[in-house]
């Protein structure tokens, strides 16, 4: 088990522009525990779930940086490297690797 | 003659991007060699990735999200662009059709399109060279203009401290690409 704080979680998620559902869908939780652990600000959770917090979290960062204002664009916008999904349809799948992918290959640039 | 015999020293200020508004330097190393799709450099291997000029940068940039966005959609993107004086003691330039004789490949132009091709010549190359800081090779958007190409630099072969100049903001941009 590890201990994580939930504080900043209903930012990320505004910032993602992912339901409570579809973020329990990424995490692989329950949607009471996003409810829950939003309010409480602090939750004691398997590895696993802590490490998929953190990639959401990291995700949001990444996307905040590459794209500003235009998240919301970013998340509503298929991609073939997602197999034709938009992030937030892949997130919802669990496959939060693919998405930091997307943006890291963004962040610095692409180069041909 | 060998591939080290055709080594040389190279100096230029040349043109690096980073979203607008980031607050990372434009010579930020947090994510070299996370990225999987850059041409020059397996993922795994750091590599910081410059271009002669403007329109390169932006052509470049465009022509991944196009391919990648799908069609009817399109993204835009604010890119900060820095003007970064590098010098380096030990490149190839792959614009030399002698330094891609000397690899044992045929003619540039017809296996630089494939991913999997450029980043097995650049392990080959990196390999080969003892102390190999860098590649200078062709923009694939321009593959017809010889005169602008691409600066690849491995980042654990240099001291940054000495190979890099401090960026210079050049300018924003704003680069808008639709799917196809």
């Amino acid at each position: 088990m590890a201990d994580i704080r939930t504080a900043g979680l209903r930012t990320v998620r505004d910032q993602l522009g992912l339901s409570q559902e579809s973020l329990s869908r990424a995490l692989d939780v329950s949607a009471r525990s996003v409810e829950r652990w939003e309010a409480a600000g602090g939750t004691s959770t398997s590895a696993d779930v802590a490490r998929r917090l953190a990639l959401v979290s990291e995700i949001a960062a990444l996307a905040d940086e590459v794209y500003g204002d235009d998240v919301a664009t970013f998340m509503a916008t298929p991609r073939r490297s997602l197999g034709q999904r938009t992030p937030r349809e892949a997130m919802t799948h669990g496959d939060l690797e693919d998405v930091r992918q997307v943006l890291i290959n963004t962040l610095d640039g692409h180069w041909s | 003659m060998s591939l080290a015999d055709l080594t040389v020293a190279w100096s230029r200020i040349v043109l690096r991007h980073r979203p607008a508004g980031s607050t990372r330097s434009v010579l930020d190393d947090t994510h070299l060699g996370i990225a999987n799709d850059n041409r020059w450099s397996e993922a795994g291997v750091r590599a910081y990735y410059f271009a002669s000029d403007v329109g390169l940068v932006a052509a470049e940039h465009a022509r991944h999200i196009a391919t990648d966005v799908l069609g009817g959609h399109a993204e835009r993107l604010e890119r900060s662009v820095f003007r970064v004086p590098i010098s380096l003691e030990r490149v190839l330039r792959l614009t030399d059709p002698a330094v891609v004789v000397a690899m044992g490949a045929g003619p540039i132009n017809t296996w630089i399109l494939d991913l999997a091709s450029t980043q097995a010549a650049a392990s080959y190359l990196v390999s080969q060279v003892a102390r190999l800081q860098g590649l200078i090779v062709p923009s694939v958007a321009f593959l017809d203009q010889p005169d602008r190409f691409n600066v690849v630099v491995y980042r654990d072969a240099i001291d940054p401290d000495i190979v890099f100049g401090a960026p210079v903001h050049e300018g924003d941009i704003t680069i808008v690409s639709s799917g196809s």
